[in-house]
């Protein structure tokens, strides 16, 4: 079964767990790292469908991965996640290559429907 | 927070007052050197132009004036000279066209006189006189046939010199004559000489001809300064003239002069060339400088009316200059105010959006965690209650965490302005207090409440009021020794003001410290304490529209008290 | 000029501080509604339908809550970054919904409704150059002029339209129960005009009170 799989990458563990277990409820495998240099362990040793990015982090930020994903030349989707009312970040993410972005707190719906959008752009 | 706002504004009212005066005393001094600068950089040139052309139109003048002056010296002085040529060549003609044995006819004598008299006038008598000196003939007035004039000094000179002119001698009839004579030599050897007499008018005549204004003076003086012609001034004919004039060389010489009556004069003096004499005009000084007086009160006249002008023009340029520097002052200076509070706006919006923007992540997490909630319940209903506890556990959490925010951005918010609401003063009484619960504990400190719990409701600054408070409840337990007993009371005033009391059982205040004790930098702390903190405390009961008063005994205990209005000015009841 | 320094500041910190209890208020309500979700969780079993029904309720007031929590988080950081420039371009429809959402706790503490004007009826095209802390205190002062002279249970509407060819902002009041030129002379009486006049005139814009609708007219060029 082709489940879908994603990278959470959000210093914040309580909304990362709960994030990653609403998405497996609907039925996305979704994996979590609370910082950035765990995120990129884990993206090279593991094939991920769309990473799921927060901006502000403390230690190496959103950005920084985003540019390291580039540089390794990841085949992979990103979404920036932004904090409400700053756009700035994901405009800045989006000229580095990543898909889009969306405003914290999230609509899970809304996440949804970008990741499947991100996969079938990768697709064509 | 407030208090560093607070303190700010009531040092900062003091401080103005001070600036403001030096900034009076700073314009006034500019408005002094400018004056100053521009009245000496204008009236110093001024002045020195008037003097310059002062002294040079002065000369100029005196000179224009004297030299006219001194060419009719000079011509009157030729005009004399001619005149007495003349005169003494009528005499030797007669004695060249005449022998003397003809002059010596008294009928011929007679008739070449009275020819000689009417065609020249002035001749008074006519003699002639052998080698012996005797006037051997006489036509005339006086009775001087056979005089002997052998010894007299003129004969010998005569002899010599073939001419002759007298100096002007008081003659018969008191008036002044003048006696001329002429030699004659006969071809033996021997000579007989011609005399005459004239009298002076020709003389006052030739002086009146000078055209001189009535006080001026011209007269003839020989070389002793004997006067020959009338002198106004300085002495009637054959006195000793009372001017001391100089025996220059030749020429035309100019004196000015104090003269003996005291007058300031010009003298001109001129020498005759063949006769010693000296023709001496004194021209008042008044008269050479007459233009140069009335220019001069032109002068004077205008200098004054420039200075007071530009006295008026510096003035009024320097009021408008200072006025403008004034102006341009305060603009920048209401400019650089502006700009301080559009930076404090400006940091103040920048800091308030940082604190808000922490709470996107604690909104986030409830979101999430909420949403988690809502899928576990819908999707299996009999879930796990630990897990579901879990969950409003976290959001509780994250409630919290959002608190603790709002919470540093209220009272942020409340140390940039005021911001009024509905408080229980009882209440905020005992928050305060609370809040040195650990201070009252270390020093086993007593605190007794009397509150009225039914005084109402004002609207007040929480912040501040709690400020207020705060300060006046750290001095009492700060006054009072260990074991102290702190009352805190509050009653209803009147319908409008509300009051708190706090008394401590302290070591109380002296009757001078209590009139001092609202001062600003006043303190009695001697080692710490900026003494701001009570007259901080003044100014923010004044500024929410209350009073503060001090009661105190020394050794006994002190009592501030702190009355309150129910409402602020202007406030409608909600 | 000078008179309002100062009091843009007293502003600023007048209208965080309100926002502040909006955000307590929010997070009170998610607190117990999270509490009451604790409560059933605990106590009652999870099949019973009157607790699930309760239980979805609290959720959805936690949803709700959350949703008015980011709309005073967006209009704040608005406010919060107005100092930012001391001149900018300012649209007016902008001006009064924000200033409308920034006030609303003060109108509801007097039992009147303030609303800005539908999208249909405000026109959204008028900007001015300002400062925007001003325009906003403006518009603000004028609101609580209006909200100081008013009885409760009345309406307020913020429009941004063109008034008399200018820009401008109207703050109309219905269900008055007054006679409209009363209300009118007791807005220019109170002290609140005063500083509204100040106001507008630091930004060259002047204030009126109008009979018509009845209300306070902000003309902003």
């Amino acid at each position: 079964m082709n489940k879908v799989k994603v990278l959470l990458v959000d210093d914040e563990e309580e909304f990362v767990s709960a994030l990653a277990e609403r998405l497996d409820i609907r039925g996305i495998e979704a994996h979590v790292a609370t910082d950035g240099e765990q995120a990129l362990e884990m993206i090279e040793n593991d094939t991920f469908q769309v990473i799921v990015l927060d901006v502000i982090m403390p230690g190496i930020s959103g950005l920084e991965v985003l540019q390291r994903i580039n540089a390794k030349q990841i085949d992979t989707a990103v979404i920036l996640l932004t904090g409400h009312g700053s756009t700035k970040e994901g405009l800045e993410g989006m000229r580095m290559g990543a898909f889009d972005y969306l405003m914290k707190p999230l609509d899970i719906d809304d996440l949804i429907s970008k990741m499947h959008e991100t996969i079938e752009f990768k697709k064509s | 927070m407030s208090e560093t706002l607070a303190s700010e504004r009531v040092s900062a009212q003091t401080n103005e007052k001070t600036s403001r005066r030096r900034l009076q005393q700073r314009y006034l001094r500019l408005r002094r050197n400018m004056i100053i600068i521009m009245l000496l950089v204008t009236i110093i040139p001024l002045s020195l132009m008037l003097l310059i052309n002062a002294f040079q139109y002065q000369s100029k003048i005196k000179s224009e004036r004297i030299e006219p002056m001194r060419a009719i010296v000079n011509k009157s002085t030729h005009s004399f000279e001619l005149f007495l040529e003349e005169r003494v060549s009528a005499i030797r003609f007669l004695g060249s066209s005449y022998k003397f044995s003809q002059l010596s006819d008294p009928q011929t004598l007679n008739q070449v006189y009275h020819d000689l008299r009417d065609t020249f006038g002035g001749y008074v008598d006519l003699g002639l006189i052998n080698n012996q000196g005797i006037q051997v003939a006489y036509a005339g007035p006086y009775d001087l046939l056979g005089k002997s004039y052998s010894e007299q000094q003129w004969f010998q000179e005569v002899q010599l010199r073939g001419t002759y002119i007298s100096d002007v001698f008081m003659g018969y009839r008191k008036f002044p004559h003048i006696a001329l004579a002429a030699q004659h030599l006969k071809p033996d050897g021997t000579f007989w000489v011609l005399r005459a007499t004239m009298d002076t008018k020709k003389f006052d005549n030739l002086i009146a001809a000078m055209g001189l204004s009535p006080i001026s003076d011209a007269f003839i003086i020989n070389k002793e300064g004997v006067l020959q012609t009338e002198s106004q001034f300085y002495g009637d004919v054959l006195e000793k003239c009372r001017l001391s004039v100089p025996r220059a060389g030749a020429g035309t010489h100019v004196t000015e002069k104090t003269d003996p009556n005291g007058r300031e004069v010009f003298q001109i003096s001129s020498n005759f060339l063949k006769h010693d004499y000296t023709l001496v005009t004194v021209i008042p000084r008044e008269i050479i400088l007459k233009s140069w007086h009335s220019l001069r009160q032109e002068m004077i006249f205008i200098f004054i009316l420039s200075f007071v002008a530009i006295l008026l023009v510096i003035f009024w340029v320097t009021n408008q200059l200072v006025k403008r520097i004034q102006d341009a002052d305060e603009r920048r200076e209401a400019a650089f105010r502006n700009l301080e509070y559009t930076q404090k706006l400006s940091s103040i919006g920048r800091l308030a959006a940082g604190v808000a923007h922490e709470i996107n992540n604690p909104l986030s997490i409830i979101n999430e965690k909420a949403g988690l909630l809502k899928d576990l319940v819908e999707h299996d209903r009999y879930q796990d209650k630990d897990k579901l506890l879990k969950m409003t556990a976290s959001i509780n959490q994250s409630v919290n965490r959002c608190k603790s925010i709002t919470q540093r951005l209220l009272g942020f918010a409340r140390q940039i302005g005021v911001h009024y609401e509905m408080l229980d003063v009882n209440e905020v009484l005992k928050e305060t207090v609370g809040f040195l619960k650990k201070e009252a504990i270390s020093k086993n400190l007593q605190t007794r409440y009397e509150l009225n719990e039914e005084i109402p409701k004002i609207s007040s600054d929480r912040g501040q009021i709690q400020q207020v408070f705060l300060n006046i409840i750290n001095n009492a337990f700060a006054a009072v020794e260990p074991g102290g007993k702190v009352t805190l009371k509050t009653w209803e005033v009147d319908t409008d003001t509300v009051a708190a009391s706090i008394s401590d059982n302290g070591t109380g205040m002296t009757d001078e410290t209590i009139k001092q004790i609202f001062e600003p930098f006043f303190t009695t702390k001697k080692q710490y304490g900026t003494g701001l903190g009570l007259s901080i405390t003044y100014g923010i009961v004044k500024k929410l529209g209350g009073d503060i008063k001090v009661q105190s005994e020394l050794g006994e205990g002190s009592t501030f008290t702190i009355y309150l209005p129910k409402k602020q000015a202007g406030e409608q009841n909600e | 000029m000078s008179g309002i320094n100062g009091k843009d500041v007293e502003f600023f910190g007048k209208i965080t501080a309100s926002m502040t209890h909006e955000f307590k208020n929010v997070l009170a309500i998610i607190k117990e509604s999270a509490g009451l979700m604790e409560d059933i969780t605990k106590i009652a079993p999870l099949s019973d339908n009157k607790h699930q029904e309760k239980f979805d309720n609290a959720l959805a007031t936690v949803k709700n809550q959350l949703n008015r929590g980011m709309e005073l988080s967006t209009v704040f950081n608005r406010f919060a970054h107005s100092p930012d420039k001391p001149r900018a371009e300012i649209n007016l429809k902008d001006l009064a919904e924000r200033v409308v959402l920034l006030s609303d706790r003060f109108a509801r503490l007097k039992h009147i409704t303030l609303a800005a004007a539908p999208d249909d009826k405000a026109d959204k095209t008028l900007n001015i150059p300002g400062n925007p802390v001003w325009a906003q205190m403006a518009v603000y002062q004028a609101v609580e002029c209006c909200l100081n002279q008013l009885p409760p249970a009345c309406e307020i509407t913020v429009t941004s339209r063109r008034i008399d060819g200018h820009k401008g902002i109207l703050i109309a009041c219905a269900n008055l129960q007054t006679d409209a030129a009363d209300f009118c002379q007791s807005l220019k009486n109170s002290e609140h005009w005063q500083e509204l006049e100040t106001v507008m005139d630091a930004i060259n814009g002047r204030a009126q009170t109008s009979e018509a609708e009845p209300g306070i007219r902000l003309l902003f060029d």
